[in-house]
Order: structure tokens, then sequence, then C-alpha cells
């Protein structure tokens, strides 16, 4: 395997537990909406919402801000600039 | 052991943060104005530890403060826990001991401060600066003095025993043409009492004046506004109750059947002159500013018709309404010559703004022309892809004309939603909007913070400062400049081991 496919990898793989979580609490909320607030963002600070009326802040399942950095870069200058990786 | 998982934002950008942090000569993209000689101080908080129960209002994180410290185009940061009594007997605890939002009756059992409240404080409202001293507040506490260069916990100041509160507002307004600094605290003598006290501080830091005032219920006076004829309190319908703390509650709910009080104090006067003025249910979190005008005070804020706060809850049991937390900005007249005890509310523009609005400070309580805060704009884009969904942001700075209702914006990014900012003159003659504005901003995308230096008449952006990281959330920040705070100059990292090749 090449070590670029190897890392587009390794992150979709510490995304993968983010997902199941998010989406447990989605069955549990629908299951029982008392048993399971919601995780809501207010003017920037995280709580609790009760009563299912707060706005919800859904992280992406990984880092995607450099993707399109990724993609413009060929396999060899790619490795050129992150020999480190 | 420490557990998140459990929290509102186990994951993402609003996860706890919980490391104090030091960059010296941080990433600059733009050029920074060279007039710039100052720091930007920044209050907020974040758990360092879980809360004791789920249903916590976010103001109960643990106080922390940070500073951008700029000069001759450069930018130091620094970021410190203020050191409550709260947090370093919590890290020696190596738990969380207290209880939900300014509740001590649902503290851990073996930590009983119901006659000392104040003990509770997590300070993690404000910064202040006056008589060469910075401050942080929160509400609940008298002030906890910082040092303005290394950020350490001075602890809490009362002047010198003058100031006889409990309590002191994140809110004090300085007076730019005595230079004296009004500051109060309600609940002044304990939980749930109805005494709203108020002192007058010296340019030299001295406590000048007190005056006492009982207030009609009460409720939260989070901000006050400031004219050269009074000192002006909102009293809104945030209840609380000894009933309501035994029971177990946070400290605050929402009760739409209060009426909106403001109270007027001559500051040639005493407590007992107060006059109060009688409106329908809204909440005035934060002012804008008010001055005089013959018989007349003009008071303008952003004002919301119902509860802002979905985490403080309604005491009716009715579910948070979004559309009643909207803000807009509203200009009211009260006429002294009438014997009425009621005023005039304008809506000066039906668009929805943020609460959090600043002027130019040397127009405190004087006729003034712009307001400085922020919006969400729907108009500009959000890269929900790369940012996350769901998530309102405040995504555009605005200077608003309250002469003309000119506006002109500033969009910070796609991925952004920006923070409470600063207004900063040129100089100290500048006419008034003749300056930079200065506010953080939260890049979801990259996770990191970003300090935007905008020229606040072109409304253009001069200078962006990244951190490398994301940094705790804020409340409230302030520009000191450094005729206001003594301010070191930019640092480096301190080594007192060996030399090489000495």
């Amino acid at each position: 395997m090449k070590r670029r496919f190897f890392l587009q990898g390794l992150s979709v793989a510490t995304a993968v537990p983010v997902a199941p979580l998010a989406d447990a609490k989605v069955v549990d909320a629908a299951t029982d909406p008392a048993s399971r607030p919601q995780g809501a963002v207010f003017q920037q600070q995280p709580y609790f919402s009760f009563d299912g009326t707060g706005e919800r802040y859904t992280p992406p399942a990984a880092n995607k801000s450099t993707v399109d950095y990724r993609a413009s870069l060929g396999e060899e200058e790619f490795l050129r600039r992150h020999w480190f990786s | 052991m420490v557990d998140f998982t459990q929290g509102p934002a186990p994951a993402g950008f609003f996860s706890p943060l919980r490391f104090e942090a030091d960059v010296y000569d941080c990433e600059v993209e733009g050029r920074i104005p060279l007039e710039l000689d100052g720091a930007f101080v920044r209050v907020g908080g974040d758990y360092f530890y879980p809360p004791s129960r789920p249903d916590d209002a976010a103001f109960s994180t643990d106080g922390y403060i940070s500073s951008f410290r700029i000069k001759n185009g450069g930018v130091d940061f620094r970021g410190r826990w203020i050191k409550t009594p709260r947090f370093m007997k919590n890290l020696a605890a190596r738990k969380q001991l207290y209880g939900v939002y300014r509740n001590p009756f649902t503290a851990d059992p073996s930590n009983n401060y119901v006659d000392q409240p104040y003990l509770g404080t997590v300070m993690n409202t404000a910064p202040i600066a006056h008589h060469g001293k910075l401050y942080a507040l929160k509400e609940d506490a008298q002030p906890f003095e910082m040092d303005p260069n290394t950020l350490e916990t001075l602890g809490p100041w009362n002047f010198d025993g003058a100031y006889k509160a409990q309590t002191f507002s994140a809110h004090p307004k300085v007076d730019p043409v005595s230079g004296e600094m009004i500051c109060y605290g309600y609940e002044a003598t304990g939980l749930c009492t109805d005494d709203l006290w108020i002192y007058v501080v010296s340019p030299q830091g001295k406590v000048t004046k007190e005056y006492r005032v009982k207030v009609p219920y009460v409720s939260v006076l989070h901000d006050m506004v400031l004219t050269q004829k009074y000192m002006i309190f909102p009293v809104y319908g945030y209840v609380t109750s000894m009933e309501r703390l035994r029971a177990g509650n946070l400290h605050w709910a929402w009760d739409k059947s209060q009426p909106t009080l403001w109270g007027f104090v001559p500051r040639d006067g005493s407590g007992s002159d107060v006059r109060w003025f009688r409106g329908p249910a809204s909440v005035v979190m934060h002012t804008i500013n008010a001055f005089d005008d013959g018989n007349k005070v003009i008071v303008d804020a952003p004002i919301s018709d119902g509860n802002p706060f979905p985490f403080f809850p309604q005491i009716d049991g009715s579910p948070w309404s979004p559309q009643l937390a909207r803000h807009t900005i509203r200009r009211l007249v009260f006429d002294f010559a009438s014997t009425a005890d009621t005023y005039q509310e304008t809506i000066l523009d039906p668009q929805d703004v943020g609460d959090l609005a600043r002027i130019d400070d040397r127009f405190i309580s004087l006729p003034y022309k712009y307001v400085y805060s922020m919006m969400s704009d729907p108009s500009q884009p959000y890269d929900a892809e790369r940012a996350g969904a769901g998530n309102r942001v405040a995504n555009t700075y605005f200077r608003y004309d309250v002469t003309n209702g000119e506006w002109k914006k500033f969009f910070v990014g796609d991925v952004h939603s920006v923070q409470e900012l600063s207004f900063i003159p040129r100089s100290a003659t500048a006419p008034e909007g003749d300056g930079f504005i200065i506010g953080t901003a939260s890049n979801y995308a990259d996770m990191r913070t970003e300090l935007v230096i905008v020229d606040a008449m072109e409304m253009q952006e001069l200078a962006r400062v990244f951190l490398p990281f994301r940094m705790t959330p804020q409340v409230h920040a302030r520009w000191y400049g450094a005729n206001e705070l003594p301010l070191a100059e930019l640092g480096s990292v301190p080594y007192t081991g060996r030399v090489q090749g000495a």
C-alpha cells in the first residue's frame, strides 16, 4: 500500500467511531426523547437541550479542511512536501 | 477519572480543551496596523471537570482568560485558567464539587457555601481594565484581579474594603468624561436578596460614592447604561427565589408574565431617588449606549421579546422559543417631563443581530453614531461539508449608524463563527468610527481560533492572526491599549539553563 492511501485510510478509520455514536443518539431520541437530551450549541457554548429546541452542531466526520489541497497534489509532490507523514 | 464522553460536546469544535497556552510570535496574514499597541483580552470558560448535572447552564464553565498582546505588528498569545477557590478546590479533589448554575444547594455535601455563595464563582464572564489594573468579572462575586502580562490570578479585590457588595456585575461602565468607573452588584447581600448596590470608583481606584437601591423583584441585572445624569438598570423576567434554589433548580427561570422595569438613579442623588419606568416583557441582557437629551433619556439596546438563553428554563414549562429569542436594535425614550411611568420603544431596524453590541467607548454616556456587533447573514455561504452542519453561525461583523440607519458589513468566512468584538480608535483624537474592529472567529473547519482585524471605516480586513488550535469559548472580550494597562514588551521563552559554548 502506498503511503498516501494508507494515510487516507487512517483518516477514515479514525473518523469511524464518531459516526455510530452520533447515530446511536438519534435512535435513542427517536424511541424515548425524554431519556436522551440533545447536545446543542448556543453562542458557541455547548449544552444539553432537554426540549429539543436547541440548535445542534454536528461536526464533520473527519477534518476535511485539507481535502481540496490533498486532491491537488500528485503522489510525488505529496511525498516531497509531507515526507514526515 | 475525567470523562466528557457523556457531555453535550464529546467531539468536535466545542469539546473541552483543558490546557493553558503560550504562543510567541503568532502566525499573521496581512499587516497589523502599527498604531495598535495593547492587548485583546478575552474571558470565557471551559469545564475542567464535567458539571454535576447534565442540565447545568453553559455559564457554569470554569473561567479562562486569554490575551493577544499586539505591538509593532507582532502578536503573542497567552491563555490561563482563572484560579478561583472553586477551580483550585476541584483540582485538589480531582472532581467536580460544585452544584449547578449559581445554586449552592446542589453542591457536593462536603462543600457547603450557601451563606457565602460568592465562593462558588467561576469568574468566566468579562474583563475590565481601570486605574491600571485588570480584573476578571462574574456577577456572583467581587472582581478577581489578574496580572495583565502573565494572566496569573492575583485574587479577589474589594477596593480596600470600601466595596461592600458581595457581588460585582460583569458590565461596569467607565465614564469617558470623568474617568470614573460605575460598577454595581445585585443580590448584593446574599442569595436572592433584592439589594442593588452601586459604586463610583475614581480613576485612581478608590471608591468615592455608594448608592443602595431596592429592586422591584429579584432579577438578573447583567448590564446597565450610563448617561451624564443617570445610572440606568433594566430589570426583566428572569426570576429566582430561595424556594427555587432549595428545590435544586438553576438560579434563573424565565417568567414571561413579569414586566420590564427600568430604574434611573441620579448620579448626583442617592439610591432613594430611583425612578422606575414600566414596559412589556422583554430581555435586555446587553445594552449599547444611552445619553441625555434635554428632559429625555435615550437608551439603545439589542432587545428580545422572550428568553434568549435556551438553557434557562421557562417557569411555565413551555418549550424555548427561538423566535422570541431574536434580537433587534431598539431605541427607548424616557420622558422625565412626564409623570407617566411608561416609555416609548422603537425597533430601529428589523434585521436580527447578535446581542453583544459595542460602541467606540469614548462615547459611553454621550450622543453617538455607530454600533458594532455581529450577525448571522444568511446571504453569505456556509460550507457545512467542511465546518459541520446544523449550527447557526454569526458570520458577519457589522457597523450600524443609529443616526441614518446605514449598514456596513464584513463577512468573516464560510467556515467561521465570530465572537464579541471591540472597537479601537485609530488615535485618542480620531473622530468616532475612525479605527479598527478586532475580534476572534472560530474556524470550524481548521479547528482553530483566528483573530481578525478590520478597518472600521472601510469594513475591510487588514490582518488575521492564526492560533494553531481552537481556544476556549469567549463570553466577553475587550481591547486595552498600553496606555490603560502596564503591558510588557512582546515576550520570548525564558531560559535559565546552562549556555552552550560558554
